[in-house]
């Protein structure tokens, strides 16, 4: 099978059924560091289906030691299977359901695990805490696109000022740089800021779904007719969408949010 | 062995996990959230498929990496003999 056929065959209705048409834009609406590039993705795709190697991730509410034991053997006696054992385990505390995941490290897992393999865990490219590359990134863009870069990344420092979110940069191929302010408690950002081809802002809205829905229909009515979610991104960026999007990252951190104004909006400090 | 600990003013003892209803639920908590899993080398991935045919039986669910490695997720609850059974199968046909 090849991945034409996957996706098309397979996994189509699927995909339609969660609202994406191809399964790059599965990847792309829960790529927070704009990290997908199409390119290794195909080739990726068409070795782990000629040549069957996967990853398998059994996922229990208790790990049976003899489970542990037989995963331990087979890592050792195959390099096509990667096995990752998971105990989920939940609890409740004061009316609130916990989740615990834990990752079960099976016997001769760190030899497994430091065999070479030809299928990469993460695209090319690199990730750094904070602005600071993004920032770099900015005197190599177009100039007309610098202003507005430069306010992309002023509002992010503002929001991580605010205590809202913490920042990370990933630099791509062809010098693609993302900026991602990531909540700070779950380590995900409502919105991705790129550095390529101009500056814009792609939405992922699993997470707004999750820490701020409300905000959903502000937002997409300042973006319409675009919506959040799909991969989609916008280059149309103005302090009214920055506001709102300061006011969905404040809801998803829980914090009161204050309603902004036409006279009083809060557009970003200078960078 | 990690647990979570609370102190009801008698002491700090290890709570006891509330479980999961069903398979379902758990089944459930991985595909909508598949994020929450920690897996080896942290890759991003998307579920792409449920219930997929894989060999003789079905896999529970089929994810993809954003590397383009394929991932087959499979949940079951412990206390299933059964399923424990099955899922050791499934493992030997997987690596088969």
């Amino acid at each position: 099978m090849d991945p034409a056929a996957l996706e098309r065959e397979v996994v189509g209705r699927y995909l339609r059924g969660h609202g994406y048409e191809t399964l790059a834009d599965a990847l792309v609406a829960v790529d927070q560091g704009g990290m997908f590039d199409a390119e290794t993705f195909t080739a990726g795709l068409a070795e782990s289906l000629r040549d069957g190697r996967f990853r398998l991730v059994l996922v229990f509410d208790a790990v049976p030691n003899e489970l542990a034991r037989l995963v331990a053997y087979l890592e050792s006696a195959t390099d096509k299977l990667l096995i990752d054992l998971i105990a989920v385990s939940a609890y409740e505390v004061d009316g609130t359901r916990l989740i615990v995941p834990q990752r079960v490290q099976a016997e001769r897992r760190t030899l497994v695990l430091s065999a070479p393999t030809s299928v990469p865990e993460r695209p090319e490219g690199r990730l750094s805490d904070g602005a600071d590359e993004f920032i770099a990134s900015i005197d190599a863009a177009q100039a007309d696109q610098q202003a507005l870069l430069r306010k992309l990344a002023a509002w992010a420092i503002d929001l991580k000022n605010e205590g809202l979110v913490r920042l990370s940069t990933f630099v791509g191929k062809s010098a693609r740089h993302t900026l991602v302010p990531r909540l700070v408690d779950e380590g995900v950002g409502l919105v991705t800021l790129w550095n390529h081809d101009g500056g814009s802002i792609s939405f992922h809205r699993s997470v707004f779904a999750r820490r701020a829905p409300g905000s959903i229909a502000r937002v997409e009515a300042i973006i319409a007719p675009k919506m959040i979610g799909g991969g989609n991104n916008t280059n149309e960026i103005s302090d009214e969408l920055l506001v709102a999007l300061t006011d969905a990252y404040r809801k998803a951190a829980g914090r009161p949010v204050r309603r902004a104004t036409p006279t009083s909006a809060e557009g970003p400090s200078a960078l | 062995m990690t647990a979570i600990w609370n102190n009801d003013g008698s002491g700090w003892k290890p709570l006891a996990p509330t479980g999961f209803p069903d398979e379902a639920a758990l089944h459930t908590l991985v595909e909508e959230a598949p994020h929450l899993l920690p897996l080896a080398g942290s890759p991003v991935l998307a579920v792409i498929g449920r219930e997929f045919p894989l060999g003789n039986g079905k896999a529970d669910l089929l994810a993809v990496e954003l590397g383009g490695r394929l991932v087959v997720i499979e949940v079951k609850l412990a206390q299933s003999a059964e399923a424990r059974r099955a899922v050791v199968a499934q493992i030997l046909a997987y690596a088969a």
